[in-house]
């Protein structure tokens, strides 16, 4: 198509449009004369369709709504793996400097707040900061692959993917760095045993977060967080997350 | 997109839209539906169509929403007749394909139907069924040509030469009526 044939159907398009636009107004304003005339008898909507028609529109509101926090969500995890790996640039300078810190032992302090809860190490005594764990997902649903996967000195990490764009991560993290805090907004929490310990269940509308502590070294936290997956779903990778070393 | 539904502004906007016109969304389901359930369905599926288009609608001004509906309701109804007739089993029959060259419309053609816009808006019901649905569904409805396809049967490739069938045959409108003057 030479450049001038394709600037005539471009005009064409744009002519057509503004017809059908004036066409529109044209037609519309008959249809609205004839809406007007329209009544429960010519155009009887039982109590029952109507309510349905609404509840599609709330179906479609709700689906939009949950895939948009979906994105956000991924978005935010992928933060966090970049935060977490920012603080461990941080940690390896204060090693440098701070020797006494290399030989604390923390135990392990939940904090609940309104909307998060939070993991940290108090300071105890005769410990040091061990290799992170190699952590293997024995179990994933059908259709996750690798997304991807890394180590760092404080943190240890694989996350997988589906073409829905569901995401299962499973993280370890040293505590005696700081903190790790999980949301717990609009979310149910429960206590559930877990690999022979203590587990928090945060079950939330798109996100089940289950987080404890590595039994063979606490001073790991082990997280399993999924996205667009159920509770029961979660649990079962859960179960199977294996951390070695 | 449709994420603005989030907010409670464009919610209200959508719930006010079925309020004030789903006796038209109704009454124009039926008119291509065999039973209420049918029509019940087709009335969803438009609206589940105008979820996702939110942001032109309200932009829109009353009269041309009130065509926009329409024109989806019939879009949906034709889509929804053609895939129950196919899950009973019967086959519509694709349209014939067109033959021949693709021969658009000429610049000076093309002058005379900008020159006579608001005279073709008119006249506008004086043209076939087939090509008022193409044309609305191209350039109102902006559909691409295989949603065109489907809704009419045919392959994709075919709506190009079957709207330049249809814009010919405005211009045939506009001659005609310069011959009767």
């Amino acid at each position: 198509m030479t450049q001038r044939e394709k600037a005539l159907e471009n005009y064409e398009n744009a002519l057509f449009t503004l017809l059908l636009s004036e066409v529109a107004e044209r037609e519309g304003d008959r249809l609205l004369e004839e809406q007007a005339q329209l009544g429960d008898e010519e155009v009887p909507i039982s109590a029952a369709a109507d309510q349905r028609c609404r509840q599609v529109m709330a179906k479609c509101r709700r689906q939009e709504k949950n895939r948009v926090k979906r994105r956000r969500a991924g978005r935010g995890l992928a933060k966090a793996a970049v935060a977490a790996l920012v603080a461990v640039l941080l940690f390896t300078t204060a090693l440098a400097t701070i020797e006494p810190f290399r030989i604390k032992t923390f135990n392990l302090v939940i904090d609940l707040f309104d909307d998060h809860m939070t993991f940290s190490m108090v300071e105890d005594e005769n410990s040091h900061i061990t290799p992170a764990p190699v952590l293997t997902a024995n179990w994933i649903p059908e259709g996750f692959t690798l997304d991807h996967e890394g180590t760092t000195l404080m943190t240890a990490w694989v996350q997988y993917m589906n073409a829905e764009e569901d995401i299962i991560s499973v993280l370890a993290t040293e505590l005696t760095t700081g903190s790790m805090s999980y949301s717990t907004e609009d979310a149910q929490m429960s206590t559930i045993s877990l690999h022979g310990t203590e587990a928090q269940l945060i079950v939330g509308e798109e996100m089940v977060q289950i987080i404890w502590s590595w039994e063979a070294d606490p001073t790991w936290l082990l997280s399993v967080i999924t996205q667009g997956l159920d509770a029961d779903t979660a649990l079962k990778i859960a179960e199977n997350v294996s951390a070695t070393r | 997109m449709i994420a603005a539904l989030e907010e409670p502004r464009e919610r209200d906007f959508m719930e006010r839209l079925y309020e004030e016109n789903r006796r038209l969304l109704f009454a124009t389901a039926r008119k291509y539906a065999s039973d209420g359930h049918d029509a019940e369905e087709i009335v969803q599926d438009s609206l589940v169509r105008l979820m996702g288009k939110v942001d032109i609608l309200q932009e829109m001004k009353r009269c041309t929403l009130a065509s926009y509906l329409v024109s989806t309701v019939r879009n949906t109804a034709i889509n929804h007749l053609r895939k129950q007739s196919r899950q009973q089993g019967r086959t519509i029959p694709y349209e014939e394909e067109v033959q021949g060259e693709e021969v658009p419309l000429t610049m000076d053609e093309l002058l005379v139907v900008a020159e006579r816009r608001a005279e073709l808006a008119r006249a506008w019901r004086e043209l076939s069924e087939h090509d008022r649905f193409l044309l609305e569904g191209k350039y109102f409805l902006q559909l691409s040509d295989s949603e065109l396809g489907d809704a009419l049967g045919c392959k994709a490739e075919s709506i190009r030469m079957k709207l330049t069938r249809a814009r010919r045959n405005v211009v045939k409108i506009l001659a005609r009526k310069e011959t009767a003057t």
